[in-house]
């Protein structure tokens, strides 16, 4: 039937939700099945669920929190199956010969790919509501709920993945560009972060996040938290800033599309100005990563710690001038690339991978002694030894240890960072042991900041003992003590007793956990008279420690300490526990 | 009318087309012939609307065709190498052209059935060359156009077949006074079918008129001088000579009437006109070139 509307062809969309019924079929079949697990997985036909409002409710939230990644790749397909006529001159030319505005094709296409995209939700969402009323109630405000959640991550994803298929000429183009920027941030962490960590000790990320926004996927799964016991999702706000964007990008396709000349079917990147931004950024990727991959196969002495300016920079010069002739070759499809205009291009690459080299190695920015006072401070977290803990701008004095620990590490990081690089040598050359190198002495700072900002600093102090000696001595503040058991949030998972039992041949022993609270309090009271987080060699018949897994419920995730206490006569409170609960026959049965 | 004036196209450093002028008269037939990479499909995919132009107009009564579904209504087309969705049936493919073109003719689609006897339920994928061919005229034609245009439309076809084609388009000219834009290298014909010829070299239309000027233009002769002259008179222009024995051959841009005039100081003892075929001229325009045919 021909259709007179001008923005909207019915055939067209017929057309379209016809031809790729494989696609959406087997996604919904899939959908469908999955829906079926989770019900299995909830044992609700047993009776093994306690909750049913909460799993069905959790279940709904659980969707929206793993949709991005699946939502991700379908709009991926659908996108495809929607613009793949772009991508040869010939499906092109017959598209553009019907008596039809690319307007009208637009709008179409878009329409029913974004109803292929929601196809298989439509069929999951449906057998989730029947599931409901067969084993429990119908949760209105939950589906409402997750079908605008679920609306927004595809309006995004299938946006993205038009707005990427105007930009590129052909479907694999499209497929890694997108999915490249997907992770965007990602990738841009590993290529910036991967160069300036060889130059600047301690640095080992430079974004702190800044970016993840450019990476959606990582952006959206990490602000989305299921709130525990609710069932509901703590920060899908983040989804109506996506499918506000995702609106943008729809337009912005638009106005590609009505420029788009059909010549460039074929082609990598069919926009003139990003062919441009699509060389250097082949070229400045393949510099750096490229660049350190062959620097650390030649130099390897010195690849993954302290980096040599010249022979690093000639291989990352190297690299990237063999990354801008391949994509020239790639946009051009010839490997007839040398012309006047290249080499001038290549000329500018080498200043440029020079100026970017030359930041880190000369650190303009000052990262690599950066320390922050103590006025600057919002928070400051700490890992080290398998255990965390976060200061507060209250926490003067043991931000002040903090502080100085850093501040001794930076005062001595050259003798450090040679000692380290000679540690990977030795590893690489297989002469040091493995258990030193995965020895968990390893010092983080995350330095947050009352302007906003924050930073990271990471030292690995395997193998020096000095060092590792001076770090311990935060251990020794009772304030920090203090933060490590029972800091807001943190609970007592799992207590256990190590050492050389007298009757048992195993060397530990588990306190019950409903003696857990008595243990705690007379922590709480001993405080200042206990070791913690030190892991030194246990005499035998002598030493016993008392271990503490604690467990904490933040943002959405669990987070974990391993405190060891070593047991000792002037913890008179924690003693007297032990004793009265029976543990104490087990250390010393001698006393019994 | 089909009215090209200035139309300018180029491929990133390449030059396709450089000022293309073409008119193509309401109800006419027109030729539009050339060597290889001279700028033919360039053009005509300006007249279909898929070529955006970097300068010039392509006008279709008076409008331009870019984006312009009015004109684009107008136009149908059978490319060398025409596009068809990967599974669609003949059925399927008709009910897409109905679906966008207002003049679709389920009759006509029905009547070129029984000429063409392809059944509708078949896969186009599954046809030959020639049979897809085929199905381009079937659904075009049955779309009622004003315009047809062409790019080597009966390539695959068979000699019977190719006749058939052509008589369903003739028809249509003088029935509906459709106007044809024919590009091929088949000369002989295009030479039986066209009213007008447009001859393109180097992304431009080097000559442009009716068959029968283009004829009248040129003139091919043989004859004879009196003994004692054994060359051709250097005073008169020609485009090609061949000699064998005393007869000379001569191709001259001229008319015939014209040749003779010239000629009769030299007393020839004999002197004939031959018809001139479309692609000698062609190959004559092109320098002689025969090669590119």
């Amino acid at each position: 039937m021909y259709s007179e509307k001008k923005y909207f062809n019915k055939t067209l969309f017929k057309k379209n939700i016809t031809g790729c019924w494989p696609l959406w079929a087997v996604t919904s079949f899939f959908g469908a099945v999955l829906v079926f697990g989770v019900i299995t997985s909830m044992g609700l036909w047993l009776g093994m669920t306690p909750n049913v409002n909460l799993s069905f409710k959790n279940a709904y939230a659980a969707g929206v929190l793993v949709n991005p990644v699946i939502s991700m790749l379908y709009a991926l397909l659908c996108a495809f199956f929607s613009w793949k006529y772009m991508f040869r001159e010939k499906s092109s030319s017959f598209m553009h010969s019907l008596p039809i505005k690319r307007e009208g094709i637009f709008l179409t296409n878009c329409l029913s790919g974004f109803i292929i995209m929601n196809i298989p939700y439509a069929v999951v969402g449906l057998a989730m509501i029947i599931s409901n009323i067969v084993f429990g109630e119908f949760y209105f405000g939950n589906i409402i709920l997750t079908i605008i959640y679920v609306l927004g991550e595809n309006l995004f994803f299938f946006s993205f993945a038009t707005l990427v298929a105007f930009i590129t000429g052909n479907g694999f183009a499209m497929s890694v560009i997108y999915l490249a920027g997907n992770f965007i941030a990602a990738l841009l962490e590993v290529v910036i972060t991967g160069l300036a960590s060889g130059f600047l000790y301690g640095v080992n990320t430079l974004s702190n996040g800044y970016f993840n926004s450019l990476s959606p996927v990582v952006k959206m799964i990490q602000t989305m938290h299921l709130t525990d016991g609710k069932g509901l999702i703590e920060g899908g706000w983040i989804l109506a800033v996506y499918a506000a964007i995702g609106i943008l990008f729809v337009f912005i396709s638009l106005l590609i599309y009505k420029k788009r000349k059909i010549e460039t079917a074929g082609e990598v990147i069919t926009v003139g100005w990003l062919r441009a931004l699509f060389k250097y950024a082949v070229a400045l990727t393949l510099a750096i990563v490229g660049g350190r991959f062959i620097y650390g196969i030649i130099f390897f002495r010195y690849a993954t710690s302290i980096y040599r300016f010249v022979p690093l920079l000639i291989c990352v010069i190297v690299m990237g001038l063999i990354g801008l002739m391949a994509a020239e070759m790639l946009l051009r499809k010839s490997i007839k690339i040398f012309r006047k205009r290249l080499f001038a291009e290549m000329a500018a690459l080498c200043v440029l991978l020079f100026a970017f080299c030359a930041i880190f190695r000369f650190d303009l920015f000052g990262a690599e002694n950066r320390i922050a006072s103590r006025d600057e401070i919002k928070t400051l977290s700490v890992k080290f030894e398998d255990v965390e803990f976060e200061l507060g701008k209250d926490d003067e004095s043991q931000l002040d240890t903090i502080i100085g620990i850093h501040q001794y590490i930076i005062d001595n990081k050259a003798e450090l960072k040679e000692q380290e690089a000679y540690d990977i040598f030795s590893i690489i050359s297989d002469s040091y042991s493995y258990d030193v190198y995965y020895a968990p002495e390893v010092l983080s700072l995350t330095y947050n900041l009352k302007n906003g900002n924050s930073f990271e600093r990471t030292y690995d102090l395997h193998g020096q003992k000095e060092y590792v000696e001076r770090a311990r001595e935060m251990f020794s503040d009772n304030g920090i003590k203090e933060k490590l058991l029972f800091d807001r949030g943190w609970n007592a998972d799992n207590v256990y007793i190590s050492g050389d039992f007298y009757y048992y041949s195993d060397s530990y022993y588990q306190i019950y956990a409903y003696d857990y609270p008595l243990i705690m309090d007379a922590l709480k009271k001993d405080i200042n008279d206990y070791k913690i987080g030190i892991c030194e060699t246990q005499e035998r018949n002598k030493d016993f420690y008392l271990h503490l897994d604690m467990r904490k419920y933040e943002r959405g995730e669990y987070k974990y300490n391993n405190i060891s206490i070593l047991i000792n006569d002037k913890m008179t409170n924690l003693m007297k526990v032990l004793s009265e609960k029976g543990y104490m026959d087990l250390i010393y049965p001698d006393n019994t | 009318m089909i009215e090209i004036k200035g139309l300018v196209k180029n491929f990133g450093d390449i030059v396709a087309l450089d000022g293309v002028n073409m008119n193509v008269q309401t109800g006419s037939v027109y030729g539009l012939v050339g060597p290889n990479g001279c700028g033919k499909t360039t053009t005509i995919k300006h007249v279909l609307g898929v070529y955006r132009q970097d300068d010039g107009n392509v006008m279709i009564d008076g409008e331009d065709v870019w984006e312009n579904t009015q004109a684009k209504q107008k136009i149908a087309a059978i490319p060398d190498d025409w596009f068809f969705f990967p599974s669609a049936t003949i059925k399927d493919m008709m009910e897409f052209y109905k679906g966008f073109y207002r003049n679709f003719s389920e009759a006509r689609f029905k009547k070129f059935g029984e000429i063409f006897q392809i059944p509708h339920s078949r896969r186009i994928s599954t046809l030959s060359r020639g049979m897809k061919k085929q199905v381009a005229f079937w659904l075009s034609l049955s779309t009622m156009p004003e315009y047809l245009i062409l790019d080597e439309p009966v390539d695959g076809l068979d000699p019977s077949m190719r006749r058939q084609v052509w008589s369903l388009v003739v028809d249509d000219v003088f029935q509906r006074g459709m106007t044809v834009l024919v590009s091929s290298h088949n000369l002989r014909e295009l030479e039986d079918v066209c009213s007008y010829v447009g001859i393109m070299k180097n992304g431009r239309i080097e000559i442009e008129r009716s068959l029968t000027k283009l004829q009248d233009n040129m003139t091919k002769l043989q004859l004879v001088f009196p003994d004692g002259r054994n060359e051709f008179p250097k005073d008169i222009p020609v485009l090609n000579i061949s000699r064998m024995g005393r007869v000379f051959t001569v191709i001259l841009r001229m008319s015939a009437k014209e040749a003779e005039e010239r000629l009769a100081p030299y007393e020839p003892v004999m002197m004939e006109a031959m018809p001139l075929t479309l692609e000698e001229i062609f190959i004559y325009e092109m320098g002689g070139q025969s090669s590119v045919l």
